[in-house]
């Protein structure tokens, strides 16, 4: 259960990036309202997962999931590069953030 | 300055993770406190900064400094174990940031793609296949 609500609470991420680059540093009120909420969303399902998981597993898959589905978002959203340069060193970061789970 | 910011919200990062570990799923109160300060204060200097930063290159290396930084911080002094495995993964994850952010730097001065700063050149090493920067 403990990993269900990690995913969950990786999507809550995403959710929360896309609406926090729209509220334009909390400028625009529907948009920071959304990303307030997708983020208490993913921080309450986070820590519940952390009841049972260690700290450095939990947070590396949640920010895998997070990263990688933001860089996504960035791109389909927001005309973000997906010069093959960005995407390496992202790509770089991803599996450090993941890899650390796996040897934690 | 959107860089110090995002630099800034990446320390505080660190904090919070650590923190919502030890809050037991937000049952100790004072802990709870200070965990969900520093949320706020890291996501206050994430926005500033995703103001001029692309999301998918600020979030990278949000969460890459806070991955990083909270295994050093649980190895040094949590009692986390250290290993080769995680020395090589931060090492990565060190990589991916500078070389994200030396490639980010370049994009603002409007992509002098074959010009090559002395910035330039570190990132290159890291990359090596030349092709990318001519095609």
């Amino acid at each position: 259960m403990a990993w269900v609500f990690l995913v969950l609470a990786g999507i809550g991420e995403m959710t929360g990036m896309l609406f926090l680059k729209l509220s334009d540093g909390f400028s625009k009120v529907k948009p920071t309202i959304g990303a307030i909420t997708a983020a208490c969303f993913s921080f309450y399902f986070l820590s519940l997962s952390l009841i049972h998981l260690p700290v450095g597993t939990a947070y590396g898959i949640w920010t895998g999931i997070g990263s990688a589905g933001t860089v996504l978002i960035g791109m389909l959203f927001f005309k973000e590069s997906a010069h093959l340069k960005r995407v390496f060193f992202i790509g770089c970061i991803v599996a450090g953030v993941v890899g650390l789970k796996f040897v934690s | 300055m959107a860089w110090i910011y995002l630099l800034i919200g990446s320390l505080f990062e660190i904090g919070w993770a650590i923190g919502l570990k030890m809050s037991d799923g937000f049952s100790k109160p004072l802990i709870t406190s200070i965990t969900v300060v520093l949320i706020l204060l890291s996501f206050y200097c994430f926005t500033k900064a995703l103001k001029e930063i692309d999301i998918g290159t600020g979030y990278a290396i949000f969460t890459g400094i806070g991955a990083a930084g909270t295994a050093i911080v649980g190895m040094t002094f949590l009692g986390d174990s250290a290993n080769l495995g995680k020395v090589f993964f931060i090492a990565l994850l060190i990589t991916g940031i500078i070389g994200l952010k030396l490639s980010a730097s370049k994009g603002i001065l409007q992509e002098e793609e074959n010009k090559g700063t002395s910035s330039e050149q570190e990132s290159e090493e890291v990359m090596t296949p030349q092709e990318v920067e001519i095609g």
